[in-house]
């Protein structure tokens, strides 16, 4: 954008609604961007970690194979505070406090539920408990914010964390979890990236 | 009946600079040149005006060890950006 100090006399009113249309759609793209960053961050960690451990099932087990999801907020947890350190041009929008407020709460639940499962020796809840509460909170972030990838897939994956309440073979277990990752993180993440059509 | 345009954001970096700020809740200084592609000289002169104006409210805080300037719309420079449209209109559509 050109130097302008004082009131142009080239700038027609149709300049001036093409100058507020490109900023405020590349503002909302840039803001879109920095939104999926985590969505595509926790989910393709998610489905990677799912990935190994269906790979170990394969290969015949093992006592480690539990603990290795605790790889995901192990791995998670620090790129995204990194993440977040290393972004340089913020913009805050107003429902960024709401998704934040709805991920305060979801987050602590999925954080905290485990360790209440664990220390309660309800182990087997946990993977089934944690997929509903995540899919509980996309959903939620998805009405609030009135973004429709984020409903449909948290809708969608309430159904499928239902399923997991039925007792099915831990292969088709892991099978649900990974459809789960993709259709509330993974798919919302890169339909945020994709480019929009604006003036 | 053409509505008169205010001087303060007929133009093209100071209006550009409050398009952003309507969309959203504040802006960094990083976040406005990246977006509006102006110099940091430029940009800050455009909001230093606005700032006078009372279009726009500028907190200067630090993020980590690095400054940080962080922008956002006044509600009289919301309803300033109001009017603007509402006058843009009866050019556009005069009738």
């Amino acid at each position: 954008m050109e130097a302008e100090t004082r009131i142009s006399p080239t700038m027609t009113q149709q300049k001036s609604l093409k100058i507020m249309a490109h900023m405020i759609a590349t503002t909302q793209q840039k803001l879109d961007r920095n939104d999926s960053k985590p969505l595509l961050l926790w989910g393709y960690l998610s489905l990677g970690v799912t990935l190994l451990v269906y790979l170990c099932l394969r290969s015949g087990g093992g006592f480690f194979i539990p603990w290795l999801w605790l790889a995901i907020p192990l791995i998670g947890i620090p790129t995204s505070i990194l993440l977040d350190r290393k972004q340089t041009a913020i913009a805050t929008a107003s429902s960024d406090r709401i998704t934040h407020q709805i991920w305060m709460l979801f987050g602590g639940i999925l954080g905290i539920l485990p360790l209440i499962l664990i220390v309660t020796g309800h182990n087997e809840w946990i993977l089934r408990l944690e997929m509903l509460f995540l899919s509980t909170g996309i959903a939620t972030n998805g009405l609030s914010c009135q973004f429709r990838p984020f409903t449909t897939g948290g809708l969608l994956s309430m159904i499928l964390s239902g399923t997991l309440f039925i007792s099915l073979p831990h292969e088709a277990e892991l099978g649900i979890m990974a459809l789960i990752f993709i259709l509330t993180l993974i798919i919302p993440g890169h339909l945020l990236r994709k480019p929009k059509n604006h003036v | 009946m053409f509505k008169p345009l205010d001087p303060l954001l007929h133009a093209e970096l100071r209006l550009a600079i409050m398009s952003i700020l309507m969309s959203v809740e504040n802006a960094d200084f990083v976040f406005l040149r990246e977006t509006t592609g102006a110099s940091a000289g430029n940009l800050s002169c455009q909001i230093d005006k606005l700032e006078k104006a009372g279009y726009l409210s500028v907190q200067k805080t630090f993020s980590g060890k690095r400054p940080r300037t962080i922008c956002s719309a006044t509600p009289q420079g919301r309803a300033a950006f109001a009017l603007y449209v509402e006058a843009l209109k009866s050019y556009t559509d005069p009738l």
